[in-house]
């Protein structure tokens, strides 16, 4: 292991000597000295020592105090003070820095020894609780972040319920009159827009109700055959694909075993993906999705891959979110991808993508092919 | 005879969609706002296909259809519903029992409600 490096701070050039000697006779590795509080938090900056040993007494405007309290909040280097002051007023100035250990002057090799090594242990132990601090808040966030999300999910499948019926009647009662209105009639045109307005209402409200359902969804996980999924997906894309002129290629392994998935949902999620592929590669010369199945240990893995306009670097990071979306108005709801990934998760797999803006963008499904056990463990069996 | 559609719903909103929907088809619609109230509608005269709500006051979709299935075991009943978590488990229960329907999701337009009510009564969607 290397040897711990220790900065000493010290205005007097003898007992700074001193000290470095002991610490060399000890063991210690020297991160050199400073004479002034200014120049040991620069030092501390510089070499980052391990551990910091503090004269309290310094010449110019910054004590040794001060010094030790501006290093500890900037960098977290454990702090011992020197000093040949016992008195209590210092004392209780030096406690409010928490310092790591306390050597009064004049003293032997022998205390300078111990309280390196307890202000070291002690330091290793602080950092370790503060990292076991960081994760226990990092996954109180999570669960918080999981509960809200369950929360909006119920909030939100309630209110989309609820307004299926007023969209049912809007929707009808603006078809009604669409059909006694004259279609050269200027009433006609604001009509067709109000039917569109609603239908697309009944998109957003449908998309939400998907969302929400992931958790605690109706369907059943089945055996299924992906490359038989694939193939309908083609199928109820092929005017598209046709109209669009898409080369589409497939390279589809026979390893590929059935595995246990939500159809409709799993389904869902390619037709997602494939649908994103067709608008990406809208706009560019080159019209061209690939897509490969095969078997990765544990996993089966679908890459979708697009020659398309790629995704902007600074979206990359939002893709997943719910709401998100680049396309226009009416184009898409942006709660797409975020059902993708709930699906996916659903089934104990992983949809990641690598994207180059211009070159295009592949995205990757793993799913398990081993039945994953539900939450109860009771799932069909 | 021209064929008689019940509607059972709670909503105003949805009796009227049903009313406008069909109004220049030969089929004639009734309403009623409740299941108590749809079933005496039904006890009084027989009606060719039932549209039913499955969350209102009173007796509510399932509990309706039950009743509706006791006097005539063959008229189609449509559940039209936007999904409800909580009858879930009484819609299968009723599915146990033998009770025949059929689940249409809401929200529908009067096309889709046409088009289904005279593939039912004329076998098909020439009208």
């Amino acid at each position: 292991m290397k040897k711990p490096q220790v900065l000493v701070v010290e205005d007097e050039g003898i007992v700074a000597k001193s000290i470095q000697n002991m610490l060399r006779n000890l063991g210690y590795g020297s991160s050199g000295f400073a004479t002034s509080g200014e120049m040991a938090i620069q030092k501390a900056e510089e070499t980052q020592p391990d551990l910091i040993l503090m004269d309290i007494r310094l010449k110019g405007t910054m004590d040794g105090v001060e010094a030790a309290q501006e290093i500890h909040r900037m960098f977290g280097i454990p702090i011992v003070y020197l000093t040949a002051y016992g008195d209590e007023k210092t004392l209780e100035r030096a406690k409010i820095s928490e310092p790591f250990g306390y050597l009064l002057k004049p003293f032997e090799e022998q205390d300078l020894h111990s309280t390196i090594e307890m202000a070291l242990y002690k330091s290793k132990m602080e950092k370790k609780r503060e990292e076991l601090h960081r994760k226990l808040k990092e996954s109180q966030a999570q669960l918080i972040q999981t509960e809200k999300m369950a929360a909006m999910g119920t909030m939100t499948a309630g209110l989309a319920h609820e307004l299926n019926n007023p969209l049912m009647s809007i929707l009808n009662f603006v078809l009604y009159a669409q059909k006694h209105t004259s279609r050269d009639h200027r009433i006609y045109p604001v009509l067709r827009d109000a039917e569109t307005e609603t239908r697309r209402c009944v998109d957003i409200i449908h998309n939400l109700l998907m969302y929400s359902r992931m958790e605690g969804s109706e369907e059943k996980f089945k055996k299924e055959n992906l490359a038989v999924i694939l193939e309908r997906i083609l199928k109820v894309l092929s005017s598209r694909i046709k109209s669009m002129n898409v080369l589409i290629t497939r390279k589809i392994s026979n390893e590929v075993p059935k595995i246990w998935i939500l159809e409709n949902n799993l389904q869902q999620v390619i037709f997602n993906i494939m649908g994103n592929a067709l608008d990406a590669v809208k706009e560019v010369e080159t019209k061209k999705v690939h897509i490969d199945v095969q078997k990765k240990g544990k996993y089966c893995q679908v890459l979708i891959s697009d020659s398309g306009t790629g995704i902007a670097l600074e979206d990359q990071s939002k893709i997943f979110d719910p709401f998100f979306t680049t396309k226009s108005a009416g184009e898409g709801t942006g709660l797409g991808l975020s059902i993708c990934q709930s699906i996916v998760k659903a089934h104990g797999g992983t949809i990641s993508f690598d994207s180059k803006p211009g070159k295009g963008t592949t995205f990757k499904i793993l799913l398990p092919i081993e039945r994953r056990k539900s939450k109860e463990g009771v799932e069909n069996v | 005879m021209s064929k008689r559609i019940l509607v059972i719903d709670d909503e105003i909103g949805i009796r009227k969609s049903f009313v406008l929907a069909f109004e220049d088809t030969p089929y004639e619609v009734q309403t009623a706002e409740s299941g108590e109230k749809g079933i005496t509608m039904a006890k009084k005269s027989k009606f060719d296909l039932v549209f039913l709500d499955l969350k209102m006051p009173g007796m509510n979709g399932v509990e309706t259809l039950r009743e509706l299935r006791k006097m005539d075991r063959d008229v189609p009943i449509y559940i039209i519903t936007a999904f409800h978590q909580e009858f879930l488990n009484q819609l299968k229960k009723a599915k146990e029992d033998k009770l025949d329907f059929e689940l249409l999701q809401k929200p529908i337009d009067s096309g889709k409600l046409v088009a289904i009510v005279r593939a039912i009564f004329e076998g098909s969607a020439r009208y």
